[in-house]
């Protein structure tokens, strides 16, 4: 499969200021500092995948999407979207971009109702009526916003307005979608709606998708997770090889009778919490032998025990509290 | 092609056109508010010709002062200010520009088209003032004079959008471009013949104003209907009007160059 999405070596500075004191005219003697938001980073997406773009606030997904979608010009580095430069041919390039901002820069006009900006849509694209007709019909089912998609967007929910917003985004059926943090304030069943329509947009029309989120439970509908970190890719594959890269331990939980502390668990393994009564240990897979395993549940001492592999929130909870203990910073000091 | 491309401006200003509608009483009101501007100069000048005396100024009477103001009341919702300016000093500062340029058409022209549908009232409002003032006032402008306005109506529209969109970019640089955008528009008022026709300062004064941008937006256009300049003067100004033109188109894109650089992922 061809890629539609090739960033090579891709590198973006953004200058910040911050105060030095908290004096009458600290705003006169700020520090500037240089924050390196992407820092060589490299990725393809082929046709049809669906990738997210994990990371946490500040990581560089939001400079990452711009960037492919001709928002921002990197400092450095390449990025060809379906074969052109994002930046030199924005316009051109937009015609097969479809882009969802999230709550955030909506695309819907406020004191209008969606149905207006999917017209609007319809004639900047040049999209036929006939086509317009049934790519409506299409979305109003999917995302089932028929009793929505004509009332004022200001009166919507924010699942119903992001229901919409994908329409918008997609009316014109661009080769390429981006969206940025499309669930983030969403219910359940908005929440599902969308990640539905996201597959079957694929599956019928091979649209590719790449999606960032902060949102655990958006990874399910990856094909491909590229995670970020002070703008520099810290992992990109499958989510199974997440768990396997970021998660080397399997959570044994143990329940004693009498008060019990799990002494001497300590040498099997990294104890997480220990109380009178119950212990929480990680255990890499190979210290976990199986006769010591059955030795401790046929113990009189243990009442109940759990074996557990860490879900995904929770490895990647672990993984940024571990990055900043021992983060270097990535910004560069200079004085104004 | 041509078609295709005409109808994503047709679509921009019919949805920007609809959004303005609902803001229609907020319109109206501010349309009427800058025309009330032009009214209490006109009962300024009243009461300087009657309290001084004099017959008219530099050649200009009480009757041709007033024709003047009334085509000034009509021209101020239209032509002294860009909405540009604000919408796009927001859309730099959060970070929203970056929903306008993932559509396929130039920024500049969307914020152009916006502009323009939400003008449509101001002028129809500005035109019904203008027939007005033409009847009431007993004007009877030949075509070179009708032609003359109009020009340095589209001229002076055109000087509002560039310099709404040169004080807009510099959100780039600014926190807040409130400041710039007050001064600019006492500029207009006081050396732009908003609120002094510029024939009434000396003569050394009136030419030197007349070499600045700011009379093509008030005073020019309405100087040249009214008669208070004659169609000989009206029509030498045309090189320093469309000089403006140019150099300001070329200080606007250098602003727009520098600006695209200058976008950041969650607004400057």
């Amino acid at each position: 499969m061809p890629n539609v999405i090739e960033v090579e070596n891709v590198s973006k500075r953004f200058n910040t200021y911050e105060n030095r004191d908290t004096g009458l005219f600290s705003s006169f003697r700020r520090k500037k500092k240089v924050v390196r938001a992407l820092d060589g980073v490299s990725f393809s997406i082929k046709r049809g995948e669906i990738v997210a773009l994990l990371g946490r606030n500040g990581s560089g997904k939001s400079t990452m999407i711009k960037t492919i979608t001709g928002i921002l010009h990197p400092d450095s580095g390449k990025v060809s979207v379906l074969g052109l430069d994002p930046w030199r041919d924005r316009q051109k390039i937009a015609m097969d971009i479809g882009v969802v901002f999230g709550a955030t820069h909506p695309q819907l006009y406020w004191n209008l109702p969606p149905i207006d900006t999917f017209e609007y849509v319809r004639d900047v694209y040049g999209v036929s009526q006939k086509d317009y007709n049934e790519r409506l019909k299409f979305f109003i089912e999917l995302l089932d916003i028929s009793k929505v998609y004509k009332k004022q967007t200001r009166q919507l929910s924010l699942g119903e307005r992001m229901k919409c917003e994908m329409v918008a985004a997609l009316l014109h059926f661009p080769k390429f979608v981006v969206m940025d943090e499309p669930t983030i304030g969403v219910d359940l069943p908005a929440r599902m709606g969308i990640k539905k329509a996201v597959r079957e947009l694929r599956k019928r029309y091979g649209m590719t998708f790449l999606i960032t989120t902060h949102v655990v439970d958006d990874i399910s509908m990856a094909d491909r997770i590229v995670m970020l970190e002070k703008g520099k890719k810290i992992f990109d594959g499958k989510p199974d090889r997440l768990k396997s890269t970021f998660s080397r331990y399997i959570i044994l939980e143990v329940r004693f009778i009498d008060g019990e502390s799990g002494k001497g668990f300590e040498t099997r393994g990294r104890v997480i919490s220990s109380e009178p009564g119950h212990v929480k240990l990680g255990i890499l897979p190979s210290m976990l032998k199986e006769e010591w395993l059955r030795k401790l549940i046929t113990s009189d001492k243990v009442a109940d025990y759990r074996i557990n592999e860490p879900g995904l929130s929770s490895i990647l909870a672990r993984f940024y509290s571990s990055r900043d203990h021992r983060s270097k910073s990535a910004d560069v000091d200079a004085d104004e | 092609m041509l078609t295709s491309r005409f109808a994503k401006y047709r679509a921009l200003f019919r949805i920007s056109f609809k959004d303005m509608l609902t803001w229609g009483w907020e319109t109206v009101l501010s349309s009427f508010m800058l025309m009330l501007y032009a009214v209490i100069a006109i009962v300024v000048w009243i009461a300087i010709y009657s309290f001084t005396g004099v017959k008219s100024i530099n050649g200009v009477d009480l009757t041709s002062t007033i024709i003047y103001f009334a085509i000034i009341s009509a021209l101020m919702p239209f032509l002294t200010w860009s909405a540009m300016v604000n919408k796009l000093s927001d859309d730099i500062r959060s970070g929203s520009i970056g929903s306008s340029l993932i559509r396929p058409m130039p920024y500049y022209l969307k914020l152009f088209f916006e502009d323009i549908s939400s003008s449509v009232f101001n002028l129809a409002v500005s035109i019904a003032v203008i027939l007005l003032v033409i009847f009431l006032g007993r004007l009877t402008p030949d075509a070179y004079v009708s032609a003359m306005f109009i020009f340095y109506f589209i001229i002076g529209f055109l000087i509002a959008e560039l310099l709404g969109f040169i004080i807009g970019s510099l959100a780039i640089y600014l926190t807040d471009i409130y400041g710039i955008m007050v001064s600019v528009n006492w500029m207009i008022t006081i050396i732009g013949g908003g609120m002094i026709p510029i024939v009434f300062f000396p003569a050394f004064i009136e030419k030197v104003l007349l070499l600045t941008p700011f009379p093509f937006l008030a005073f020019v256009p309405a100087a040249t209907l009214s008669g208070v300049i004659g169609i000989g003067e009206a029509f030498s100004l045309a090189p320093v009007g469309l000089a403006w033109l140019a150099a300001l188109a070329v200080v606007a894109y250098a602003m727009w160059a520098k600006l695209k650089t200058r976008i950041n992922a969650v607004g400057i």
